[in-house]
């Protein structure tokens, strides 16, 4: 029988990704292991192999379609001796189980409700702890993710490009028919109210007309009062990619909901800067170069075990606190940025760290990342130093307690002991803190012990 | 879609739907073969949904054949199921009261109409 390739969950949180290429074509004979696809979750690119061995019989999801949910088929897969023709004969009746009888799904209808302008809602509810996401599904809320539309609804809805997962059926079982369709725009969210109007009015049209201004709240309406703006403007439209609705989603949530509080503190790195010279000029040999940022992280991760409390992540109704100084990196690359943990940061060598920092980037900044790569972490570093940035306020990643900003290390007249004047190599920090994690003074004593770290650098050798 | 006696029904229903601001096409077929299967496409084309209505049984009604031809022919014009409305799925009764009550009744088509147009 033939089987069906459902879309791969790559990640314990992955609801849906995009499917960004096929590395296979109908009629392909594949063996396990072999690549069968590229998918983009919300932040990184992964390959997709293939489980069992067979012909590609079919390809159900086109490439570049976006927010395919976990465990939809994407593709068919044929044992020896099936040809494409057994395919429809094994995924019919399965679709009938579906109770949809009344209208059998096309390939076409299936990847209908993965397109859409709406998904940057959902994704904003996931991440809000998911709670809200049900709720997103609209109309097809009565029977899972089979979304309910008139043959007639479904065509005007291809036609108009719309996403009917989108849209509010008034119909029976909530079926949307030709008048939810047409008063729905592009990039609606669920129009509960406009619908049951509609149902009420004997003049449809005249009643849709008012339902999408119903709905300031909605992204599509925004987004078309904005463009109004600059209407008369040259601009260039960009369209949100997985990474950078993730971004807008998490930091959204992070500037609303956390509370920050922000410790200020500069750390002289004359003894840091020596001390890194002469390790370096040894370590030529082994071709290791350390950089400034891997003693901060090493720093940070021996702070973060000289103050266990502060090693504390937010979970929602309770502080989880590790144990190991699992230590993120920002990581700036084209179009976004990650942040890729470097676990059991306390434990491991200098040179290690940065064999590993080295690699994480790069790979970030090919997008190669494995999810485990870069979730998790209580504790992150953003360094802007190297673009000549004296200070900034980081904001906190969460779940993480706090967040390092680096700035630049410059030449500064500092006041010494003696009370003279000197010249001194200074860096400015800035810990973001989260204050229902971290409390002022515990917050203080952290920065404190990253300072102290990176001002007697010997003792991270310890 | 009717004819012969069903026309009956499908005119007062229309009649009783107007009045409630449905406007209804109603379609007399005149002869069943050859039937104007164009005239039926072009309406469904028009309206996105269809009743048919009829006296008869329900099981291999005429209706039955529109539907079958409707869905083929303009499936992804139809906005709702076809409706047949028919006589009841009995044997047809000798006794007045229970005749009255084994056929079509107007009531009945205006009711389907306003399924398929969701009103």
């Amino acid at each position: 029988m033939p089987t069906e390739i459902l879309m791969p969950a790559l990640s314990p949180t992955m609801e849906e990704g995009t499917l960004a290429k096929w590395l296979v074509k109908e009629g392909d004979t594949v063996f396990s292991g072999d690549l069968l696809a590229e998918i983009e979750t919300d932040k990184a690119t992964m390959e997709f192999e293939a489980v069992d061995e067979g012909v590609v019989g079919k390809i159900l999801i086109a490439e570049g379609t976006e927010g395919v949910k976990v465990n939809t088929p994407i593709a068919v897969l044929l044992e020896d001796g099936e040809s494409a023709d057994d395919i429809d004969a094994s995924t019919e009746p399965k679709q009938g189980d579906a109770d949809s009888h009344a209208e059998p799904a096309t390939p076409k209808a299936e990847t209908l409700p993965a397109k859409g302008y709406g998904d940057d809602a959902g994704a904003a509810q996931q991440a809000k702890g998911g709670d809200a996401a049900p709720a997103s599904s609209g109309g097809s809320g009565a029977s899972g993710d089979r979304v309910f539309a008139s043959p007639l609804a479904r065509r005007i809805a291809a036609d108009k490009g719309l996403d009917l997962s989108q849209i509010q059926g008034s119909g029976p079982n909530g079926r949307i028919v030709k008048a939810d369709v047409e008063s729905a725009k592009p990039g609606q969210k669920p129009a509960a109210a406009a619908s049951s109007t509609e149902k009420a009015a004997q003049e449809p049209k005249a009643e849709t007309g008012k339902s999408p201004i119903a709905e300031p709240a909605a992204p599509g309406a925004q987004a078309e009062q904005i463009r109004k703006m600059y209407a008369d403007r040259d601009y260039e439209e960009v369209k949100l990619d997985g990474m950078r609705r993730t971004i807008a989603a998490r930091l959204t949530e992070a500037k609303q909901t956390i509370p920050h509080f922000y410790l200020r503190r500069d750390i002289k790195l004359d003894a840091l800067l020596k001390f890194r010279s002469q390790l370096n000029k040894q370590l030529e040999a082994r071709g290791v170069k350390l950089s400034v940022n891997d003693f901060i992280i090493k720093a940070s991760a021996l702070a973060l075990q000289a103050v266990p409390d502060a090693n504390a992540v937010w979970a929602g109704d309770r502080v989880l606190k590790l144990k190991p100084s699992d230590v993120a990196v920002a990581v700036a690359i084209e179009g976004g940025l990650f942040t890729p943990v470097l676990r059991d940061a306390e434990s491991r060598s200098l040179s290690s760290l940065s064999a590993q920092m080295k690699d994480l980037a790069k790979r970030a900044r090919d997008k190669k990342l494995a999810p485990h790569e870069y979730q998790g972490g209580s504790f992150a570093i953003s360094n802007l130093g190297m673009f000549g940035i004296d200070n900034f306020d980081a904001v906190i990643n969460p779940p993480h307690g706090a967040i390092l900003a680096v700035g630049a290390g410059v030449k500064k007249p500092v006041v010494n002991a003696e009370g003279e004047v000197e010249v001194a190599t200074v860096m400015s920090v800035t810990l973001s803190v989260d204050h229902r994690v971290i409390d002022g003074a515990m917050g203080a004593e952290l920065l404190k012990q990253i300072a102290d770290a990176l001002e007697n650098p010997m003792v991270m050798l310890a | 879609m009717s004819f012969g006696i069903g026309m009956t029904y499908a005119l007062a229903a229309a009649e009783k739907l107007a009045e409630d601001g449905i406007e209804a096409e109603v379609i007399d077929l005149r002869t069943i073969r050859p039937m104007d299967t164009d005239a039926i496409l072009e309406s469904v084309k028009k309206t996105n949904r269809c009743v048919t209505v009829e006296e008869g049984w329900p099981q291999g009604s005429v209706g039955n054949y529109i539907s079958s031809v409707i869905m083929q022919e303009a499936f992804d014009h139809l906005d709702a199921p076809v409706i047949n409305c028919t006589g009841k799925d009995v044997p047809m009764p000798y006794a007045a009261n229970l005749e009255k009550h084994a056929l079509l009744t107007t009531d009945e088509v205006v009711e389907a109409v306003r399924k398929v147009t969701y009103k």
